[in-house]
């Protein structure tokens, strides 16, 4: 019977033999317990231990795997190992899974907010300043010029104003801070609702599943609008193609007419939602959207018309302040595949060498989700499943390279948005029949490949918490800075990768020394003072405070932006010169005050 | 009226309560975060599902989640951008809306599965 909102999903023919009674392990209720429970309260027992006395001082340029005790991958390898276990039970017990995946996504994403306990990342700073000008001023102001898309697109920001206001916080910092683990959470319940649309096989959903989330190295998960609107994406995709496919494989779960209207209605305000919420995941829908309808998988024929039509009529109309003063850029990168697909990757030959091998094992990653899902599309057929509307998921983000560079983060985007099908399809590589789970060969591939996804995301996942990590020495000179300079300041740092923006932005100026000229940063090399001076009398600012911290200059010399060690030698030249008064001084952070900003330049 | 369906209701209404009071009253933390965040990541979506058969816990838990952060989130944007942005205001007409929808579902003839 089928039942209210809670209910048992009706048996599927392969579903039933992949789940047939097997003799191999078959554990009881109670000792099924034991079997499951025991290994994961054991991992989170050795997680919690991992994270005592955990030098991040130390952390070098492989970022927080450098620091990180053997203990810690033996918790998440035991984890992992339960959820394989449970995985390979002659009776799945999906709630036994539930719990593995819960922890694995709490090991892995909730280890940064508990060993650092400040808030990671210069971006989700600046969100942080949105959410901070809404509470100020109770509106948006669409032609703001700086951090404009944010008030363009406010969606994500009125919501979290909401939710930090209700919850009685005075800023979002503390939500932000556990926003990692929330949204990947999130991530996974719509991975898995879209994967469970995508076949049968509950096995293979779940590896699917667990796939997602061991290769899921982007970062995309922070307190942003892009980790709500890939949920809402998620869930949009996962009910059309549950409720509403037109392909009898698999075939689309009946339900009442008024469910479809309902559902209807919420697909539509979902989308909505997501349009006034974020610039690229609109575009995203209607390219995964139109391919599945042009391919007849998609029973909602009208859906990427009025996807398309949201997003145009909120361009045009909501959003056309930011339209007018960044079209330039819009439009030059249109057409420009490769230029846009190089923009996004690293420099290697100018980065250090902790920075190149991770940048490595990015690719090395990558590389490997999409061979074993090429190799998964190819064995699937084989076994006689043709994927059709995984491999549309997976390929139609890829459309949208030639369109837009995104900020140089294109192809980083393209990906993650591509990842849950390709997951499901690496899956289907080692899993590609309901009953292959049953081959022992398949078993420790399986293990062998999963090993190697959760070992590469350490790294590529980790790999620059150097730059990503802020000291509380560093945030306390942040919030020092934004409670006594003047407004109308000019704020000016080594580079942004710094604690900023977080609090009445707008009254500021802001500019890095990483984005002048060549000839400026090498004249700033030769003669930091002067050039400072120079940058501070161009801004035509009443006062001028420079921002040096460990973590810009850990970017400076993790990136080569500018030459290693630059920015601490600007650092030492400043604090001897009586050009500037010392506001703030610590090992990890310093701010200085232009003495006389007009004299100069 | 399934005993679920009846336990639902009642859950919206109970932690909508438990919202009002904290953020109207005031209370502070522990108390106020966690009803507040728990009404909004549930009770919209919840109250509103009330009206749906779905197939499973997976379907159902996905729905009311997605369903609460867009209702949140469209009463918040709409305050925002008429310039009549109120917490307070947003948080009466999503307990509102919950508690109309929770009721009314309570309310129908023939509500049983």
């Amino acid at each position: 019977m089928r039942h209210a909102l809670f209910a048992v999903v009706p048996a599927v023919q392969d579903r039933a033999a992949a789940r047939a009674p097997e003799q191999m392990f078959a554990p009881t209720r109670r000792l099924g317990v034991l079997v499951y429970v025991t290994p994961l309260a054991l991992g989170l027992i050795l997680w919690t231990l991992s994270l005592q006395h955990l030098e991040l001082a130390r952390m070098s340029d492989m970022g927080l795997v450098s620091v990180l005790p053997v203990v810690f991958y033996a918790a998440l390898a035991l984890i992992a190992a339960g959820f394989l276990v449970a995985l390979f039970a002659a009776r799945v017990r999906e709630s036994v899974l539930a719990l593995h995946t819960a922890a694995l996504v709490l090991v892995v994403h909730g280890t940064p907010a508990i060993a650092y306990g400040t808030l990671r990342y210069s971006w989700a700073w600046k969100h942080i300043g949105i959410v901070d000008y809404i509470q100020r001023h109770g509106s948006v102001n669409p032609d703001i010029g700086f951090l404009d898309a944010y008030h363009n697109w406010p969606g994500f920001f009125a919501l979290a104003a909401l939710v930090t206001r209700l919850g009685g916080w005075h800023d979002a910092i503390g939500i932000a801070t556990w926003a990692p683990v929330f949204f990947e959470l999130l991530f996974a319940v719509g991975v898995l609702l879209l994967l469970k649309t995508l076949t049968a096989d509950v096995r293979l959903a779940w590896l699917g599943t667990f796939f997602f989330l061991a290769a899921n190295w982007i970062g995309q998960d922070y307190f942003a609008p892009q980790a709500l609107a890939f949920f809402l994406y998620l869930v949009v995709l996962g009910l059309c193609l549950r409720y509403f496919s037109a392909d009898a494989s698999p075939a689309p779960v009946a339900v009442g007419r008024r469910e479809r209207i309902l559902l209807v209605a919420f697909v539509i305000l979902a989308i909505a939602f997501v349009t006034s919420a974020h610039q690229l995941t609109p575009f995203m829908l209607i390219l995964a959207l139109g391919a599945l309808v042009i391919f007849r998988r998609l029973e909602l024929r009208l859906l990427p018309l009025i996807a398309a039509v949201f997003t145009a009529g909120w361009v045009a109309y909501m959003a056309v302040g930011f339209l007018e003063g960044n079209l330039y850029w819009v439009v030059d990168s249109i057409g420009s595949p490769e230029g846009n697909a190089n923009a996004t990757l690293l420099n290697l030959a100018s980065a250090s060498h902790g920075m190149q091998h991770v940048a490595l094992v990015d690719r090395a990653l990558t590389a490997f989700v999409i061979v074993l899902a090429l190799a998964g599309a190819v064995r699937r057929i084989r076994a006689g499943t043709v994927d059709l509307s995984a491999m549309l998921l997976a390929c139609a983000p890829v459309l949208m390279i030639p369109a837009n560079a995104y900020g140089s983060e294109m192809l980083f985007r393209v990906y993650f948005f591509s990842l849950p099908a390709t997951a499901f399809l690496a899956a289907g590589s080692l899993l590609p029949t309901p009953a292959s789970w049953r081959s022992v060969r398949a078993r420790l591939l399986v293990g062998g490949a999963g090993a190697l996804l959760l070992a590469g995301l350490c790294i590529a996942y980790y790999g620059k918490e150097r730059l990503n990590y802020f000291t509380k020495d560093e945030v306390r000179a942040s919030k020092l800075l934004y409670s006594t300079a003047q407004p109308g300041s000019l704020l000016l740092s080594g580079t942004y990768d710094y604690p900023w923006a977080f609090r009445h932005y707008e009254l500021y100026r802001y500019d890095a020394l990483s984005v002048e000229t060549r000839a400026v940063r090498r004249r700033l090399i030769a003669h930091p003072v002067r050039t400072l001076e120079s940058i501070a009398a161009g801004a035509h600012r009443r006062r001028a405070y420079l921002v040096l911290t460990r973590s810009q200059e850990a970017e400076v010399d993790m990136t080569g932006v500018m030459p290693h060690g630059s920015l601490a030698a600007v650092r030492r030249a400043v604090a001897r010169s009586p050009r500037f008064r010392v506001v703030y001084r610590s090992p990890d952070a310093a701010i200085f005050e232009f003495v006389r900003v007009e004299a100069a330049g | 009226m399934t005993t679920g369906r009846t336990a639902c209701a009642a859950l919206v209404v109970a932690v909508a309560a438990l919202a009002a009071a904290a953020v109207y009253g005031d209370v502070g933390s522990p108390l106020q975060p966690l009803a507040a965040f728990s009404f909004l990541l549930l009770c919209p979506g919840l109250a509103l599902g009330l009206f749906l058969r779905l197939d499973g816990p997976l379907v159902g838990a996905t729905v009311v989640v997605a369903t609460s952060v867009v209702v949140d989130g469209a009463v918040a944007e709409t305050l925002l951008l008429t310039r009549t942005w109120s917490p307070q205001l947003a948080l009466g007409i999503l307990i509102g809306v919950s508690v109309a929808a929770a009721s009314l579902r309570l309310m129908r003839p023939g509500g049983t599965t």
